[in-house]
């Protein structure tokens, strides 16, 4: 947490590994999500090696951060919607079935 | 660690009840999908339009329909897939195999691909209509 507060120590510190970039995740959220969140996240993935490269570490931990926020966001709502409608849709179609 | 396989455990069930459902009954004209939020309020197909209609053709080994609904899905399918396979084959039998997926530019080739393939997939001309789920 100091480490945090500290962004000459913080950068020290990141600087041996390119943080993650989330990209093989970005890239099943844009397949299977139908939303285009996924693609919001590719864009901070491609950041994230591109400051690193030019040795903006902090921006990288940046991107590295958003791309996982979009990722999760993408897949939360993909989740959300796939299953709330299943089971809506679901519950429907088995009372109608019922009825007749 | 409990609690991992659990969550583990869970998210198979899920998966598998899911595969199930993708595979008994064709997402197209199924009242039981979900319509891409996207194409159905802008009208606009985005690069993952098709999927559910390629999931299910894949469970039948459609290899035709799977690339008529979604022509990048299964060879980005099988990239994620590749990725995945040398990262359990690194973190168990300890090779040190690295996925082109993990190379600086990796990101940046498939954010290009991807944005042409949304970009051509939306043109309003026939020689595009294979991209067209």
């Amino acid at each position: 947490m100091s480490d945090q507060l500290n962004p000459e120590v913080n950068q020290t510190f990141n600087q041996g590994m390119q943080p993650k970039n989330y990209l093989v995740e970005s890239i099943l959220v844009t397949i299977f999500c139908c939303l285009p969140l996924g693609i919001v996240g590719i864009v901070f993935a491609s950041q994230v090696s591109t400051k690193y490269v030019a040795g903006d570490y902090a921006g990288a931990e940046d991107s590295s951060k958003q791309a996982k926020k979009f990722m999760m966001w993408g897949l939360i709502a993909g989740v959300v919607v796939l299953v709330s409608y299943l089971a809506i849709m679901g519950t429907t179609i088995f009372a109608l079935a019922a009825q007749q | 660690m409990q609690k991992n396989y659990l969550k583990l455990f869970l998210a198979f069930l899920a998966l598998s009840l899911l595969t199930y459902l993708y595979f008994k009954y064709d997402p197209i004209n199924n009242l039981l999908f979900p319509k891409c939020p996207l194409h159905a309020t802008t009208g606009i197909y985005c690069p993952g339009c098709g999927s559910q209609r390629a999931t299910h053709a894949l469970l039948h080994f459609d290899i035709i329909g799977v690339f008529k609904s979604n022509i990048l899905f299964l060879p980005a399918l099988l990239l994620v897939g590749y990725h995945y396979v040398l990262k359990t084959m690194n973190h168990f039998i300890g090779t040190t195999y690295s996925s082109i997926l993990d190379r600086p530019n990796a990101p940046l080739i498939t954010l290009a691909i991807v944005v042409f393939y949304w970009i051509a997939r939306n043109l309003p001309y026939e020689v595009f209509d294979f991209l067209r789920p």
